[in-house]
């Protein structure tokens, strides 16, 4: 059937015309079969009419990605209030004995959202070829510029390996809400 | 239609877990299954184990939708990660610990106690109600992984502790079908799934492991109980079987018990400094200890460790206090504190009694792991305490090398020749998910010919009947037991019991006193005790059933005897035969009217 489908197009499009202006729109994928001629040459396509679209739903209020993974961090590591606090006050081992916790904390909720790793398997000082090609996205080169493509790795780079964010469901007034008011009601 | 998957349901004290095994394939390839909850207001995420806390929001706060889940499977419940992470901070709006509740055989676990302790105005549910919606949040996960298999056509084992006595069995029967496990799931112990998963990582290899007449331990510490199993390896025709020989009771201690010991320990370091922990960085601080306690048994980690209170509120460097914690001290209170060194004849201290108990649950006197072991093993036969050969850990607390080399210390301290040091089994991967893969792989094999460990009930039980003879007034006639479950009897069979004729009163309720015994095994069905150990037989719900007076046409009562049935399923049933015809009831278990609450 294929086959028989495939002669008459040839034909057609040999033969000019509209017919052949509208296929060679279709193999340039600018446009569908859709006018009643060319619909014509197909024995098997079924002529449906489009289906009347539902009413828009208005879209569920959504979340920047940002701000929930700030959120996480937040939430599981109070991340954001070790940032927003002034460190003026404080000597550095008070500030080293909070940091501990919210950066360990920081770390593995990172590790289950995001599966940070090196991008390149050579350690730090390893020697390394960069490819011809080289994305300056993922290689960036320094020192001698020369012809040849081997170096020292300096930094070997991170990499997300997933991208596993919370779902969030909410009104849109909350979308902006990294952590909320906490507050202790009195007995 | 015809069943797809085999799926393993580990429905845990603390956390809930999800496995399952396409049946198609020829080798089990075993995989979790994804569970979606909430950890916070609105923030949906997955993870592979379900936390096993249910939150009863306000019913403002429901009506908001910020707890809106896809389908919505229940109301005005929030189940997993979320509700542990608040319950502390409100504990008489969660539930914890549900299934302990439902083999608390205290209080009517059919009505609506938990949370306990909460506000009488406080919406409540019952144990088996609250095992119920964990079970639906379960079910629910399975179908948005697997939408195009019902739950109800796949086969599914659910695990229960082998602690469970009938009644908790029954009950977590019910929580279950009404959750939607199809009728014909099967109920497998919890150390016979971890020993399964064992199984199915050695293939065929086991057999090159252990021989005949070797015993293996299984001891299970979860979050926040213990559970113990022997099974023996026996030869039959030729081959090695395996037969479960002995299970423990239920024992409230495990993993939270630790971190809470650590906290305490802890707070008062801090108290000698000046420092008083508020409530709310005694939660925080007992939050620490949880993270902590793995790295600070850790050899090669920092020694000593510290351990910090974040500052509540947003000044978190200003408010944060923190102390110091050596390793000696952490395995002085965590390895000592609960697997001390002791003796095979060593006993777990009793709770002391006092003319007034709290109902709540019968947590451990004793949190000396190693004591209930020994007191477990000796308690098995009248000679001497069984020495196991092999041990398998299970559950996360066994993830910290300095329990596992303490436990198999000390039991292979108890060994009678002197190099006789007891063999760990099994990965050390697997701790949190062991259960419910190795349940998932057991359904699987059993439509592929796997190994079965044999094992039957691992109690006897005893029906209680008062003695005929002269009444003394203000004296209960003595009360004497019959056997009519044998221990060790197997799933599929049934016994006629062999006793006298007991009648039945036609009209009004016929009440059974019903009992259990873990180590008395030599009773046989018939067998009327007349004296027994308060420590040998436990008596668990009683049995009941009414006989309407139409099912019987003549006088006021009928002579029976008693039928005893296993199911294929493991599903308990005890029938009162006439002895004059064919007719029978069958008697239920009353879990409301013993109940003291």
């Amino acid at each position: 059937m294929r086959i028989g489908l495939a002669f008459r197009l040839f034909f057609k499009a040999l033969a000019g015309g509209k017919t052949a202006d509208e296929l060679d729109a279709v193999l340039r994928g600018k446009t569908a079969l859709s006018s009643p001629a060319t619909a014509s040459l197909s024995t098997t396509a079924e002529r449906t009419a489009p289906e009347p679209k539902p009413a828009p739903k208005p879209a569920a209020p959504s979340q920047s990605e940002a701000i929930t993974l700030l959120a996480t961090l937040q939430r599981e590591a109070r991340l954001i209030d070790l940032v927003q606090e002034p460190l003026d006050q404080y000597p550095d081992a008070q500030v080293g004995a909070a940091a501990r916790d919210v950066l360990r904390d920081t770390r593995k909720t990172l590790e289950r959202i995001c599966g940070i790793q090196p991008l390149l398997t050579e350690a730090e000082g390893a020697q390394v070829e960069v490819p011809t090609d080289a994305s300056p996205m993922r290689w960036k080169i320094s020192g001698a510029a020369s012809a040849s493509k081997r170096g020292t790795v300096v930094h070997p780079g991170w990499q997300a390996t997933r991208c596993q964010l919370p779902q969030w469901n909410g009104i849109a007034a909350d979308a902006v809400v990294i952590a909320p008011a906490e507050v202790d009601i009195n007995a | 239609m015809s069943a797809r998957f085999a799926v393993g349901i580990d429905l845990g004290t603390t956390n809930s877990v999800v496995a399952y095994c396409p049946l198609s394939e020829e080798k089990a390839n075993v995989q979790l299954v994804p569970i979606s909850q909430f950890v916070a207001p609105g923030q949906l995420e997955t993870f592979r184990a379900l936390p096993s806390f249910l939150y009863l929001p306000t019913a403002e706060q429901w009506e908001s939708g910020v707890w809106n889940m896809e389908g919505e499977p229940y109301r005005n419940i929030v189940i997993g990660a979320y509700a542990r992470q608040v319950s502390a901070e409100q504990p008489e709006r969660t539930i914890a610990a549900a299934k302990s509740w439902l083999c608390h055989g205290r209080v009517d676990r059919r009505s609506p106690l938990l949370p306990w302790n909460s506000s009488e105005s406080m919406e409540k549910l019952s144990p088996v109600e609250a095992s119920k919606y964990l079970l639906i949040h379960l079910i629910d996960a399975w179908h948005k992984h697997q939408p195009a298999a019902p739950l109800c056509d796949q086969i599914v084992v659910l695990t229960v502790p082998a602690s469970f006595d009938m009644a908790a069995r029954e009950l977590t029967r019910e929580a279950a079908i009404a959750a939607g496990l199809p009728e014909n799931f099967t109920l497998l112990e919890e150390p016979q799934a971890a020993l399964y998963h064992w199984l199915q990582s050695q293939g065929e290899q086991w057999r090159r492991k252990v021989k005949k007449g070797d015993v293996l331990f299984v001891c299970d510490v979860g979050g926040g109980t213990t559970d113990l199993t022997l099974v023996q390896v026996e030869e039959e025709q030729g081959e090695l079987a395996l037969k479960r020989i002995a299970v423990g009771n239920h024992l409230l201690v495990g993993g939270d018990n630790m971190d809470l010991a650590l906290a305490h320990f802890l707070a008062q370091k801090f108290a000698q400094r000046g420092v008083k922990l508020n409530p709310w960085q005694s939660v925080s601080l007992w939050h620490s200890c949880r993270k902590a306690k793995e790295s600070l048994l850790n050899q090669g980690g920092q020694d000593p460790q510290t351990i910090a209170v974040l500052g509540r509120g947003s000044r978190l460097i200003g408010g944060t206090v923190q102390t110091e914690i050596s390793r000696t001290e952490a395995e002085a209170i965590l390895v000592d504190g609960f697997f001390p060194r002791c003796g095979v004849e060593a006993l777990p201290q009793r709770q002391p009694q006092s003319g007034f108990q709290e109902i709540g649950l019968p947590y451990e006197h004793d949190t000396g792991i190693t004591k209930h072991v020994a007191h477990f093993l000796s308690n098995q036969s009248t000679a001497k305490a069984i020495r196991p050969t092999h041990l398998l850990f299970n559950g996360g607390v066994f993830k910290a090398a300095a329990f596992r080399n303490r436990l198999a210390q000390v039991v292979s301290s108890w060994s009678e020749n002197e190099s006789g040091s007891i063999a760990a089994l099994g990965e050390l991967e697997d701790l949190d998910h062991a259960v419910a893969c190795g349940a998932a792989y057991y359904a699987w094999s059993s439509s592929h010919g796997g190994i079965r460990i044999r094992g039957g009930t691992a109690r006897s039980y005893y029906v209680g009947i008062e003695s005929a003879g002269l009444a003394v007034p203000g004296m209960p006639r003595p009360l004497q037991a019959l056997c009519v479950v044998p221990f060790g009897m197997e799933e599929g069979t049934a016994i006629d019991v062999p006793s006298r004729e007991v009648g039945l009163i036609v009209g009004q309720p016929v009440r059974f006193r019903f009992f259990a015994s873990a180590n008395r095994k030599e009773d046989k069905p018939g067998s009327m005790l007349k004296w027994w150990d308060e420590e040998e037989l436990v008596e668990t719900a009683p049995m009941e059933l009414v006989l309407q007076a139409d099912a019987v046409p003549d006088e006021g009562f009928v002579p029976v005897k008693f039928h005893s049935k296993i199911t294929e399923l493991g599903v308990f049933e005890l029938w009162c035969q006439s002895v004059r015809d064919n007719q029978r009831w069958k008697l239920e278990f009353n879990v409301r009217e013993d109940a003291e609450v």
